[in-house]
C-alpha cells in the first residue's frame, strides 16, 4: 500500500505542458493574426484631429492610398518614412493600377502644418487623382 | 499489476484545469490591458484645386471664402469670411444661417499654410454638421510658409 501511494502522488505532481503549450500557442496565434493587419497602414504616431459631426466610417474601401503626416511634417506610407518624389511614384503607380477613382486618404496629425498636407494634395493633384478625404476621428 | 496498470490511467486522463485556467486568464488579462480602445474613424471630403485653375462647373453659384488663419495667441479661434473676422462660434451660427438659405453655397476655403490641420479640420466638421458638401480648398501662395521649431 505505501508504495501505490507514492506512486499516486507522483502522478499528480506531473506538470501538463503539452495541453498548457497547446492553448497558449493557439492564443498567440488568434492575437497576432487578428491584430497586426491595420497597424501596419496606420501611424501610431499620428494624433488625428477631432470631428463630432463626422460620419462613422463603415467600410474601407480596399484600394485607399494612405498617407500619414506627422507632428513634424514627416510622411509615412505603410510604416516606412518616403520623400515626396518617392510619394508621387508611387501614387503614379497605383493610378495606373486602381484608376483615377482611387481614394486617397490624408492621415495627418492635428498639430501639422497645413503646408505639409498641402504638398501631399499637390502630388495627388499633379497625379491627376482627385478624391482626396481627410482621416478625422468622431469624438464627443 | 493488471489492477495497477488501470489505476495510472485513469490518473492519466484527467484534466489539469487550474495551471491551464491560469495561463489562459493571464493571457486574456494581457491582451485586454494591452488593446486599443476602439475609435470610430471619419473622412471629410473636399475638392481639391484643379490642375488648370478652371472651376468644375458653369453654374452661377454663391459665394463664401473663408480664410483659415494660424492659430495665434490673440486670435485663437479667429476665421475670415469674405474678409470679415469671425470667432468660432459666430462662424458656426452664420454657416448655419447660410445652410438654412442655401445648402447648395460654395465655399473656398483658404488656408494658411502656417495654420494647424485641426483648424480646417474644425471647419469641415462644421460644414458637414450642416449639411454644406460643396467646399474647394485653395492655396494661398501669398503667405510666407514658416516651419514650427
Amino acid at each position: 500500500m505505501a508504495r501505490k501511494k507514492r506512486k499516486t502522488v507522483m502522478a499528480d505532481a506531473a506538470v501538463p505542458i503539452s495541453a498548457m503549450i497547446d492553448v497558449v500557442f493557439l492564443l498567440i496565434i488568434f492575437f497576432v493574426v487578428t491584430a497586426s493587419i491595420d497597424k501596419e497602414v496606420e501611424d501610431e504616431v499620428v494624433i488625428l484631429a477631432k470631428a463630432p459631426h463626422g460620419k462613422p466610417m463603415e467600410k474601407k474601401d480596399p484600394r485607399s492610398f494612405i498617407v500619414n503626416i506627422r507632428k513634424e511634417g514627416k510622411t509615412f506610407i505603410a510604416g516606412i518614412e518616403y520623400p515626396m518624389s518617392k510619394i508621387t511614384e508611387m501614387l503614379t503607380a497605383s493610378a495606373a493600377k486602381w484608376g483615377k477613382e482611387m481614394p486617397i486618404v490624408i492621415r495627418a496629425d492635428q498639430n501639422v502644418q497645413h503646408e505639409y498636407v498641402k504638398r501631399v494634395m499637390e502630388a495627388v493633384t499633379n497625379t491627376g487623382l482627385y478624391r482626396v478625404k481627410f482621416n478625422a476621428v468622431v469624438e464627443d | 499489476m493488471s489492477r495497477k496498470k488501470r489505476k495510472f490511467d485513469v490518473k492519466d486522463a484527467e484534466v489539469p484545469l487550474s495551471a491551464m485556467i491560469d495561463v489562459v486568464f493571464l493571457l486574456l488579462i494581457y491582451f485586454i490591458v494591452s488593446q486599443k480602445p476602439i475609435v470610430e474613424d471619419t473622412l471629410l471630403g473636399m475638392d481639391l484645386p484643379a490642375p488648370g485653375g478652371k472651376p468644375k462647373s458653369d453654374k452661377p453659384m454663391t459665394m463664401l471664402t473663408i480664410d483659415v488663419a494660424k492659430l495665434a495667441k490673440n486670435s485663437d479661434d479667429v476665421y475670415h469670411v469674405n474678409g470679415q473676422p469671425f470667432f468660432f462660434n459666430d462662424l458656426k451660427n452664420f454657416l448655419k444661417q447660410t445652410a438654412e438659405n442655401d445648402k447648395d453655397t460654395t465655399i473656398i476655403v483658404n488656408c494658411d499654410p502656417n495654420a494647424k490641420h485641426k483648424k480646417l479640420i474644425r471647419l469641415l466638421d462644421t460644414c458637414q454638421e450642416y449639411g454644406m458638401t460643396k467646399l474647394n480648398l485653395v492655396n494661398d501662395e501669398s503667405i510666407k510658409f514658416v516651419p514650427d521649431k
